[in-house]
């Protein structure tokens, strides 16, 4: 660098970084009309400034997706807490101290069952142990929920989608609830799926523990192992669900053999499998209501990525490895099977990114046509345009 | 490109800060929001404050992965961007602690890398002298670039660095000062 001269030449960097006050700032503003050594050097600094703010290239959706997928998948592998490490490393040594012990009376040739049962055991309350102690919350990719605290209750508004539930032992004075428009779910000790459609309850599935279901003017409580869908007559208002219990105390429909779920009525019959509803008004019995079995198999404890999200994911990961013939081939199969997934969306752009990458590019610019026919306010429309050469 | 939106109850899109409550309170969904929302930002600010890392896309997944278990720790501001850029840094700065620990121990048996340096030719053309000036961004120091990126790209303020690095203010003017001197150099002497 130049030898300088001026005695405020430094200032240059300094009214550049707002460090000057108002009058110093107009002062020294004045002085580089008139000093060439002061404004070589702020124009210096607009080429250093220009330099770092230059653009680079963002990056392309795809790679977006990719890393947005590796991170969702990176954090549902995160660890327990910090605050859980110390006990729960305690438990860890703990079992592998039992593990150690086992495995030596194993060797003695002792009975091979009272080990198992063992390793059993200590396996579930090392996992128990593990476990977060709060609530875990994980929806499906199409969710819409809110979360807020209501009057002191912990309330999760569902309107859309799935969301799996895992709650630790609620304490004493806590208080957390399910809502969706027609639907109340208390929460115990518990795991649990709820699913919501245009805000009304669709159905509920128990891993764990137990909740109790407020739902059409009836309470039930659903444990462990139990779930239930509603009908959508039922699910349609509280006035129609409440029109379906025969008045005469008779079931307006008989329970399906054998029956699916196991709903009990609150705190009395929790064990007994059958489902009681409490019709709204003062003189009414429990009496008992069909509900409908789940159409498919409800529960699914622990819970990892869905179906939908192993193809969508094996899809663009052949996409990642250059497979892009088998990506398309995929990414097709995943949108005729699940035309309504949240993911349908990026599936059919990538589609046509597959299809023009390997050299298919008839089929890419139909691909991109299709998209855009599909999603005509799709995020990806202009780069669709582009590829369908519109 | 956006993947997902979480609103609240009127049908605004939920704030940063509501977002960060979610996830600490163990409800990973919003992290994917969050992402869509400010990778990019993240992304650019990495390329500039570590240019010669290979890993920027980990770097990147690394600090919101960061930024959610530290999510309690959110002030609440409307946009997640500085926190963000500060869990980013953070990482920089931990990754070069790392770094420089098996640097030493290569340059123990004689194994150590060498920084390529740029000879500045006489005559360069604006291109070259353009390219010379990002090499030397590459060559400063990685204190320097740190604070130059965050003041010139990020937008903080000095006080919000110092914050961020958790240094004296004065330090962070330092820095700066020396970062713009050492490529105010690489520029005079591009031009010769």
């Amino acid at each position: 660098m130049k030898t300088t001269t001026c005695a405020r030449i430094d200032l240059v960097e300094a009214l550049r970084d707002g460090r000057l006050g108002a009058g110093d700032a107009e002062s020294m503003a004045r002085h580089l009309a008139t000093c060439a050594e002061c404004r070589a050097a702020s124009v210096d600094l607009e080429r250093i400034s220009c330099a770092i703010r230059e653009p680079i290239e963002r990056a392309s959706q795809l790679d977006h997706l990719r890393a947005r997928t590796s991170l969702l998948q990176r954090a549902s592998r995160v660890a327990a807490p910090p605050a859980a490490r110390t006990p729960a490393f305690a438990v860890l040594a703990a079992a592998a101290v039992l593990a150690v012990a086992i495995a030596g009376a194993f060797a003695a040739g002792r009975s091979s069952a009272a080990p198992e049962r063992a390793m059993v055991a200590v396996h579930r309350r090392v996992a128990d142990r593990l476990a977060p102690r709060r609530t875990t919350l994980r929806p499906s990719d199409h969710a819409r929920f809110d979360r807020a605290n209501d009057g002191g209750v912990d309330v999760v508004t569902l309107t859309e989608g799935e969301i799996d539930v895992t709650r630790s032992p609620v304490a004493a004075g806590e208080r957390f609830v399910v809502r969706t428009r027609d639907a109340e779910i208390e929460v115990r000790a518990t795991a649990f799926r709820v699913e919501a459609a245009g805000g009304r309850i669709r159905g509920v599935a128990v891993a764990e523990g137990s909740v109790e279901v407020r739902y059409a003017g009836f309470t039930a409580v659903i444990p462990a192992g139990g779930s239930w869908r509603a009908n959508d007559d039922a699910g349609a208002d509280a006035t129609k669900a409440a029109a379906a219990v025969d008045p005469s105390g008779a079931a307006s429909a008989k329970p399906e053999a054998p029956p699916p779920i196991a709903l009990a009525p609150t705190k009395e019959a929790r064990a007994r499998h059958e489902i009681v509803a409490r019709a709204p008004g003062p003189a009414r019995e429990p009496v008992a209501v069909a509900i409908p079995a789940p159409a498919a198999a409800p529960i699914d404890t622990p819970r990892g990525p869905s179906a939908e999200a192993r193809e969508f994911a094996d899809a663009v990961g052949a996409v990642g490895r250059g497979d892009y013939d088998g990506a398309a081939a995929r990414l097709d199969a995943f949108t005729a099977a699940h035309p309504r997934d949240a993911r349908a969306d990026e599936a059919d752009h990538l589609r046509a990114i597959a299809l023009q990458r390997a050299g298919r590019l008839d089929e890419a610019r139909a691909a991109a046509r299709r998209y855009l026919a599909a999603h005509p306010d799709g995020a990806h429309r202009t780069a669709a345009r582009a590829i369908a050469g519109d | 490109m956006k993947l997902a939106t979480q609103r609240d109850g009127a049908g605004r899109e939920a704030s940063d800060a509501a977002l960060f409550a979610a996830i600490a309170d163990g409800d990973l969904g919003p992290l994917g929001v969050l992402f869509d929302r400010h990778h990019e930002n993240v992304r650019q600010l990495l390329l500039r404050a570590a240019p010669n890392a290979a890993d920027i896309d980990d770097l990147v997944q690394e600090t919101f992965l960061t930024a959610s278990r530290a999510a309690a720790s959110f002030d609440g501001r409307d946009s997640a961007g500085p926190f963000l850029a500060g869990v980013a840094i953070q990482l920089i700065r931990r990754r070069r602690r790392t770094f420089a620990r098996l640097r030493n121990l290569l340059e123990a048996v004689g194994l150590a890398p060498t920084t390529p340096t740029r000879t500045p030719e006489d005559g360069a053309s604006a291109a070259e002298q353009h390219e010379a000036l990002h090499d030397a961004v590459g060559r400063l120091s990685e204190d320097r670039r740190i604070a130059l990126v965050m003041v010139e790209w990020q937008g903080m303020s000095g006080p919000e660095v110092a914050k961020v690095l958790g240094v004296p203010v004065g330090t962070v003017w330092r820095r700066l000062h020396e970062a713009r001197a050492e490529l105010r150099r690489s520029i005079e002497e591009g031009a010769r």
